[in-house]
């Protein structure tokens, strides 16, 4: 049987298509990022981790701070510390942000990784 | 001629179109997994934020997957290390014993940390001043806020002073009792750039280190980073700024703050007054590296515009201030080349 007989003219676009995939597939670096793109929160306690949809509003009464989500965004609102710190940066609702209360250990951030920044200088 | 069938299944033809393109496929796909499994090339973009120094840090790393669990635990490591070496309120580290013994050696962490700071006092023309510990200590910044009485401001002035209270010499630096050093205008910056430039040793290809706001970037690949700038005044960004490799550092009256009477006092302070600054209410400076950022943004944010604007640009390649009136309208001033995002 001739190599003609075995192969025909678009046989070869095939097993060329097949080794490029395979190829390019062993040099595939960077899987991509799946999270959520600021649809939710995460809110991090001393004993907790809890993801909150940022399209509910909800308002989060704890010991010694409150935290709310209201139109998309989350915050805390109110804290007992003595800096208000984590008051003073209002509400965040870019995928990335954090807002914290270091002295109650509470921690919120956005979830997701389509943002049009890395990272925030402030 | 057709080829014995003996050595072959049933129903295979050795040299059919079908079969040989599936040994393709096949040979193909072993060929690709054994260059994976061999060479563990695979490159991976890890982010990861965690609380350290009293506040956030956010590292993105591109490295080899086996690799990247490694450069975090020592990544962290390192900022915990410098956080008790440099930290105001440690009570272990090199700063405790030298605001409490007066000396240290020159070649060690914190002696090139007050190397760097002398450089920088001197450009900023003392608005950068890390000799005034005892001045936020009576305003009680960070959680003890509280308005000192004028003659408690001024006594207080005379325990500060860079020049004054502290001594630079070959092989060790002093300073005089009573005055407490504090690097918290440039401390973050410090840490940044000694972790991003661990884990760009480390193999790294791309980085970007974010400690409480300051950052430095890089990459080998000449990827771009994009860093927001945070409005002073309300939850948008003032604008994006786009770099390949550099530091951004942001110092703003927003971040450590009390009200009393109505009146805001910012730990932004002034070593000619002893008291808060009301001269800008956020400054953004974009340099090499990152520790020099974090201070000149101080200093910058200290001094208002009109005389930022005058400091050297050898150290900074551009600067951002902002400034804000009773009723939070701003103005924004630039010096220097500012890459901001298209």
């Amino acid at each position: 049987m001739s190599i003609r007989e075995i192969f025909k003219p678009l046989d070869g676009v095939v097993v060329l298509v097949i080794v490029f995939i395979a190829l390019v597939w062993s040099q595939c670096n960077r899987p991509a990022d799946t999270d959520s793109d600021g649809y939710f929160v995460r809110l991090v306690t001393s004993n907790s981790v809890d993801t909150l949809s940022l399209f509910t509003d909800t308002v989060i009464v704890m010991n010694h701070l409150i935290v709310e989500i209201n139109n998309h965004s989350a915050g805390i609102t109110q804290s007992n510390c003595h800096t208000k710190q984590c008051v003073h940066t209002g509400y965040i609702n870019r995928p990335g942000q954090i807002s914290a209360c270091m002295p109650n250990g509470i921690w919120l951030e956005i979830l997701g990784s389509f943002t049009q920044t890395d990272v925030i200088s402030y | 001629m057709q080829l014995s069938l003996k050595v072959w299944p049933r129903g295979w033809t050795p040299l059919s179109r079908s079969k040989l393109l599936i040994s393709v496929l096949i040979l193909s796909l072993i060929v690709a997994v054994g260059y994976r499994i061999m060479f563990n090339r695979k490159l991976v973009e890890v982010k990861r934020t965690f609380p350290v120094l009293g506040t956030f840090a956010t590292i993105i790393v591109v490295t080899e997957s086996d690799k990247s669990q490694h450069a975090f635990s020592k990544a962290e490591s390192l900022l915990i290390y410098l956080d008790t070496e440099l930290g105001r309120f440690s009570e272990t580290g090199a700063l405790f014993t030298l605001n409490n013994q007066f000396s240290i050696a020159t070649e060690t962490e914190l002696g090139q940390l007050i190397l760097l700071s002398d450089s920088i006092v001197t450009i900023t023309n003392n608005y950068f001043d890390p000799s005034l510990g005892a001045l936020s200590d009576l305003w009680g910044f960070p959680e003890k806020n509280v308005v000192p009485d004028s003659t408690a401001v001024i006594q207080t002035l005379l325990n500060t002073g860079w020049q004054t209270m502290v001594h630079i010499n070959s092989d060790s630096i002093t300073i005089e009792p009573g005055a407490q050093l504090d690097f918290g205008a440039i401390a973050k910056g410090y840490a940044v750039d000694r972790t991003y430039e661990l884990l760009m040793e480390m193999g790294a290809t791309e980085c970007l280190v974010e400690v409480g706001g300051e950052v430095r970037c890089g990459s080998l690949t000449g990827r771009q980073w994009y860093i927001g700038v945070r409005h002073p005044r309300d939850d948008n960004l003032a604008g994006i700024i786009e770099i390949t490799s550099g530091a951004v550092a942001t110092s703003g009256d927003y971040e450590c703050f009390f009200i009393e009477n109505g009146v805001r006092y910012s730990h932004l302070l002034d070593s000619r007054t002893g008291y808060p600054s009301e001269k800008s209410a956020s400054a953004t400076v974009i340099a090499e590296s990152c520790a020099t950022a974090d201070a000149i943004a101080t200093a910058a944010a200290v001094a208002g515009p009109s005389v930022a604007g005058q400091f050297s640009s050898e150290y900074f390649s551009g600067m951002i201030v902002i400034i804000a009136d009773q009723q939070n309208r701003c103005e924004t001033f630039e010096f220097g080349d500012i890459p901001w995002a298209e």
